[in-house]
């Protein structure tokens, strides 16, 4: 922000939302540089309106997005403790099978998917964030080690990061195969 | 299962996957590396984590609290895929020495800011 006052956009329509407000706040005005002050005295506003306008449409969009994965991604997460809890040994078993199935997921959602920035904010950043849990992960860990099972503790965590990774790469593999029909780029 | 229940973990877990959003959002231009952003949001949510199995143990049947609180906000705010994938990118890029930093400050840093939320709750 304050490298705009020394270092002038030449193109200052093509500046991301962000500098915008960020000029506005300062003090500078960026499309000053470009036309002069006389030349459309409503239009420089107007423009900058429209630009505000279109980055709040843009953020409540996002917003919504991401709320649109949240809410079944944690409801996922907590019916999988409800009821596959008991099966898999409590509640750490069925986090860690979140943990698992969401790193798969994300690891898709990074490979050359289309329309991938509606899908990473929804399904990415809104069901995968929700349905996976660091916090619950690290109860768990926590939780063993307090029963006096410190290598079940370093076993879970191991399997969890170990598991997860080669998920997050099966599942980014499996994109890359899918959508660009070639082998991965190194 | 209560009819409220699943509205109990929307109600957190909106609200928690938003501020995840816009804190990380936030932060990553401010840090050397992304995947330090997520790192720290992941922290805040062990410290709170513990703040509140602490400040809840003896206070009855806290069943709904905790659905709407530590399943829905903490559980939507904290995020594993989004760790993985980043420990995944920086070993891609053949950073070993930054992911396992990475995966160790988050592992021994996260249980900390438990224990420090337990110990918190506790005073």
């Amino acid at each position: 922000m304050a490298g705009l006052g020394s270092n002038p956009n030449p193109n200052p329509e093509s500046e991301a939302p962000g500098p915008v407000d960020g000029s506005e706040a300062t003090g500078q005005r960026p499309w000053a540089r470009r036309q002069g002050p006389a030349a459309h005295p409503s239009g420089p506003a107007g423009t900058s309106l429209e630009r505000g306008d279109r980055r709040l449409r843009f953020e409540l969009k996002a917003l919504a997005l991401v709320a649109s994965g949240a809410v079944p991604g944690a409801l996922v997460r907590w019916q999988l403790v409800e009821r596959l809890g008991p099966q898999l040994g409590g509640p750490r078993g069925a986090n860690l099978l979140a943990n698992l199935v969401g790193c798969l997921l994300l690891g898709f959602l990074c490979g050359p998917l289309p329309y991938r920035p509606p899908l990473m904010l929804a399904l990415g950043i809104g069901f995968c964030g929700s349905l996976t849990t660091f916090s619950g992960w690290i109860l768990d860990l926590a939780d063993l080690r307090q029963q006096g099972l410190g290598l079940g503790a370093l076993a879970l965590l191991l399997t969890s990061l170990g598991l997860g990774l080669l998920a997050a790469l099966g599942g980014r593999a499996l994109s890359r195969r899918l959508f660009r029909g070639r082998p991965p780029q190194p | 299962m209560a009819l409220g229940d699943p509205v109990l973990v929307a109600m957190g877990a909106v609200p928690g996957a938003w501020l995840r959003f816009l804190l990380v959002n936030h932060l990553q231009p401010l840090l050397p590396r992304k995947h330090w952003a997520t790192a720290g949001v992941n922290l805040v949510a062990c410290l709170a984590l513990g703040l509140l199995l602490s400040l809840g143990d003896g206070c009855g049947d806290l069943h709904r609290l905790k659905l709407l609180l530590s399943v829905g906000f903490l559980g939507s705010f904290s995020t594993f895929s989004t760790f993985v994938v980043e420990l995944l990118q920086a070993l891609g890029e053949g950073e070993a020495g930054e992911a396992l930093g990475l995966a160790g400050l988050s592992v021994a840093g996260g249980w900390l800011a438990l224990e420090l939320g337990r110990w918190l709750g506790g005073l």
